[in-house]
């Protein structure tokens, strides 16, 4: 199976498990959890801002090796 | 027989012998004994069970037997054995005595109820555990090694000096007892505590990671040995956190404490380059949950902790076995000098992929402790709580259970050609074996975990709500790591991240050398003044006083009489006004 396949995959599944929202109705103990996809959108967003914050530490905080405490 | 033998002393025992057996199998088969037969007597060591005595006219309690300990004593021994088996190819007498010693002291402090017997054993996690970085035997792990061992004395120290003045200001050495057993150094507010329970909080803040005080924590754990970091990441952040469930539950200030925890580490996970150290930042962030459910206190919250601290030993130990494998076996754990070693390390590899699902999937063990704790938080509507662990839960899946399998085993290799390596060895891998079956035996009959903690509660991991949730979380990370990948962000570069070990390491060096540099250019440029400013007045009054002089000349007795009458005048001038 090609990376390009393996991503597609990923993305079908991701869809398919964001619309079990309109199969099954959760009862979460807050109201936005039952926005339909919401914790698929937590995963997402949440894992491109991490991304993004982490390669911003990485601009103030790395060092090269020799150059390390 | 059973009640009367103190948990963890059959380890510590064992570890002070295994250097006087014969080397070979006789000592390899004693190394996995000693952990089997303390996992055999946690397990049978029955609940209630106090061993006292008498120092001095102080009673102290070193065996409390109860449920809570009892979890943390089984998978203490059990890590031990895993770990055991993992390092069986060593024949290093360092490292084969000081690993049992640690795990010893770690599982015999978590059946103390009084400060001082916790104290001893805390104190001897610090002294054994420093000798598995030693164990490496260079320059590197020499320093690593003695500021590692600076801050956990310290913590020591601290828990030591706390208990001290807990005891003074009127509270009992006894942190646990029966009708009390959370709790006992428990304050609400700041301004209420004493500075007893401070010091002792410090203390156990120190060995949890709190933030701040964390960065002994990414500095010492990839500088150990292989094995010994599997050791390592086991036992003394998961004894803090039993200590801080015990003496703090329903604390209400840990939260934010934990819920930075479980986030801040990610960032610096993220793009770390050394996977053990991404690893050490994955830790922490775990420890945060735990900190989170010590906080919020209730008895799910707490059996949360239990279980988490369960399950993320188990898992934590696999991914360090699996890059300690690739460590052992290639010579490094960067990511930027890694990948594509699942064909010449395939089933490393496959145990690797069973530790990062474990991570929090569902099926596997960490899954079904943190949902304990996040479900906690919702109970309890703490909505930012909530939100915020469910992020944390999505990120920690982002880099260790993607990016780390990725960058160890699925990218292109960074030369274009794979290194000339072999599989671990048999030892390694049927540690890791056991490790993956645990993952998943945990994941697939929790209530093997659940029935061991201290609470009943009704929860139901496995609610097509949380597994649905849990899915949907974990797949949107998923595509957005698979966007991260497509525009280039995760590829690894090497070099350090600064921690915050620099303020103490590089920062506070610098302010001291810049303030003390001052402070003796301005006490030299003083000294300066003084000696010209006495040198003057020596000149003057040589200059006023000396032979031909004005003040050097003989006075007439006249002079001096009229000059003695005008200052007597002057007087009594003064003494009428």
């Amino acid at each position: 199976m090609s990376a390009r396949n393996l991503a597609i995959g990923v993305v079908v599944l991701a869809v398919l498990a964001a619309g079990g929202d309109f199969i099954y109705h959760r009862h979460g103990h807050f109201d936005f959890e039952e926005i339909p996809g919401f914790f698929s959108a937590l995963g997402l967003v949440g894992g491109l801002v991490m991304v993004a914050l982490g390669l911003a530490a990485r601009t103030l905080l790395r060092r090269d090796v020799e150059d390390a405490p | 027989m059973i009640a009367q033998i103190p948990p963890g002393l059959i380890l510590i025992v064992g570890a002070l012998l295994l250097p006087l057996l014969p080397a070979g199998t006789v000592r390899k088969t004693a190394s996995l004994l000693a952990p089997l037969l303390g996992l055999i007597h946690v397990w049978l060591i029955p609940d209630g069970t106090t061993l006292s005595l008498q120092v001095l006219e102080y009673e102290l309690t070193p065996v409390r037997v109860d449920d809570f300990s009892r979890v943390f004593g089984i998978v203490f021994h059990l890590a031990a054995l895993l770990a055991s088996v993992y390092q069986l190819h060593l024949s290093d007498a360092v490292q084969q005595a000081a690993a049992p010693l640690y795990a010893g002291c770690a599982a015999a402090a978590v059946f103390a109820a009084d400060l001082i017997s916790l104290f001893v054993f805390w104190e001897g996690t610090a002294i054994a555990s420093v000798f598995l970085i030693w164990a490496k035997r260079d320059e590197q792990s020499y320093r690593v090694g003695m500021r590692y061992l600076v801050i956990q004395v310290l913590s020591g120290v601290l828990l030591l000096a706390g208990s001290l003045m807990h005891f003074r200001d009127g509270g009992s050495l006894h942190w646990i007892i029966d009708g009390r057993p959370f709790g006992g150094l428990w304050f609400e507010n700041w301004g209420d505590a004493k500075l007893g329970q401070l010091l002792i909080l410090a203390a156990f803040g120190i060995k949890a990671a709190f933030p701040l005080l964390h960065s002994w924590l990414p500095d010492a754990y990839p500088e150990a040995t292989p094995t010994g970091t599997v050791w390592l990441s086991a036992f003394t952040t998961k004894l803090a956190v039993y200590a801080l469930a015990r003496g703090f539950a329903h604390a209400e200030w840990l939260i934010p404490i934990g819920v930075v925890m479980a986030l801040w580490p990610s960032i610096l996970a993220t793009v770390e380059d050394d996977l053990r150290k991404l690893l050490a930042y994955a830790l922490n962030t775990q420890l945060g949950y735990m900190v989170v459910g010590a906080g919020i206190g209730t008895p799910l919250a707490l059996n949360g902790v239990g279980a988490h601290a369960f399950g993320h030993i188990l898992y934590k130990g696999l991914l360090f076995m699996a890059i300690g494998a690739v460590l052992y076996r290639v010579g490094t754990a960067r990511a930027s000098e890694l990948g594509g070693l699942w064909r010449k390390m395939p089933y490393t590899a496959a145990f690797c992929v069973i530790g990062c699902l474990a991570v929090s999937f569902p099926g596997f063990c960490g899954y079904v402790g943190k949902g304990m704790i996040i479900t906690a938080a919702g109970e309890e509507h703490l909505t930012g709580v909530f939100v915020l662990l469910e992020l944390g839960a999505a990120w920690v899946f982002l880099h260790t259970s993607l990016r780390l399998p990725w960058a160890a085993f699925f990218a292109p290799p960074p030369a274009g050609s794979l290194p000339e390596v072999a599989e671990a060895p048999r030892s390694m891998l049927a540690a890791m074996a056991g490790a993956a079956f645990c993952c998943i035996a945990v994941g697939l009959f929790p209530h093997f975990v659940y029935d061991l903690l201290p609470f009943e509660t009704d929860y139901h991991a496995y609610s097509v709500g949380h597994v649905l949730g849990s899915l949907q979380m974990l797949l949107g990370a998923t595509v957005a790591f698979v966007v991260a990948l497509k525009f280039g962000l995760l590829s690894p570069r090497a070099g350090v991240l600064l921690d915050s070990d620099w303020l103490y390491r590089v920062g506070a060096p610098a302010v001291i050398r810049t303030v003390g540099g001052a402070a003796v250019g301005a006490w030299a440029s003083m000294r300066e003044w003084l000696f010209g400013a006495a040198k003057d007045l020596a000149e003057q009054v040589r200059r006023w006083h000396s032979p031909g002089g004005p003040l050097g000349e003989p006075w007439p007795i006249g002079t001096a009489a009229l000059a003695a009458a005008c200052m007597l005048i002057a007087f009594l001038v003064l003494g009428y006004l």
